[in-house]
């Protein structure tokens, strides 16, 4: 095991990006998983090509989310942040991230984000909780070039 | 499948490990019936095809994205906060060493 200072390092296989070297503190858990996907809970978010990062499984190597930073967008849809939730402890004076699922089409600039079901993490503990708002079902392939204003070098 | 018949009002219960969930029959339609639900906090309730539209839509990141192919520079500063760098373990460790390594992480 390698240790070079007190931070304890995982290391965590997946199939894109062969195993990582990942700090302990780096690790974001989701106790209630994502929807549909069951078990996995414990994540790790690792940069990508500006503005995507992944959201990768720990305890699946094949699970993997390209994500995007969804908190303006929650915000100027009023979407609640799920306050006094149990799994991450959420409170009215934390700081907290909003993670969108991406689904990828062949053009980025077509690509939509899952503004149905944000991930919402508290940044005080680094847990999160998937929410699900039913009340705009098309949200859920929410074109992405409204959030960033998304052009290609071509 | 347990199949029941209730009246416009009346309500059933289903007792869970995790306490009750109360079923009330609200209205009646000509092809639909409104349902009240009432259960713990943390439970989840769906709608089935809400699921699957769910599902298909997570499912389908499999694409990439070329390095320079977007003109965008932002980095969101709350996610680069949470994020890892994308730092390949040397390939000095065996797939024995990590196995048990992996299982240090708990």
């Amino acid at each position: 095991m390698t240790e070079k200072n007190s931070e304890c390092m995982l290391l965590v296989r997946t199939e894109r990006f062969g195993t990582l070297e990942i700090e302990s503190s780096k690790i974001i858990q989701i106790p209630s998983g994502l929807v549909g996907y069951g078990k996995p809970q414990i994540f790790v978010l690792l940069e990508y090509v500006a503005p995507f990062h992944w959201l990768q499984s720990v305890d699946d190597p094949s699970l993997a989310f390209v994500v995007l930073d969804g908190l303006e967008i929650c915000k100027k849809f009023e979407l609640v942040p799920p306050f006094g939730d149990p799994d991450t402890d959420l409170r009215e004076d934390d700081e907290y991230a909003v993670i969108l699922i991406v689904t990828l089409a062949e053009k980025i600039s077509k690509s939509t984000a899952n503004l149905l079901a944000p991930i919402f993490v508290n940044m005080r503990n680094r847990r999160g909780v998937q929410v699900v708002y039913d009340d705009d079902p098309s949200r859920v392939r929410y074109p992405i070039f409204e959030l960033y204003e998304l052009g290609e070098n071509s | 499948m347990l199949v029941l018949f209730r009246k416009i009002g009346e309500t059933f219960y289903i007792d869970t490990p995790g306490g009750q969930i109360k079923l009330t029959v609200i209205a009646l339609y000509q092809n639909g019936v409104r349902l009240g639900i009432n259960a713990p906090k943390e439970y989840n309730i769906y709608r089935e095809e809400l699921l699957e539209q769910l599902q298909q839509a997570q499912d389908s990141t499999s694409g990439s994205i070329e390095e320079g192919t977007l003109k965008v520079e932002y980095k969101s500063p709350l996610l680069q906060r949470l994020a890892s760098k994308l730092q390949a373990k040397k390939q000095v460790v065996s797939d024995n060493q990590a196995e048990s390594d992996s299982e240090d992480r708990q």
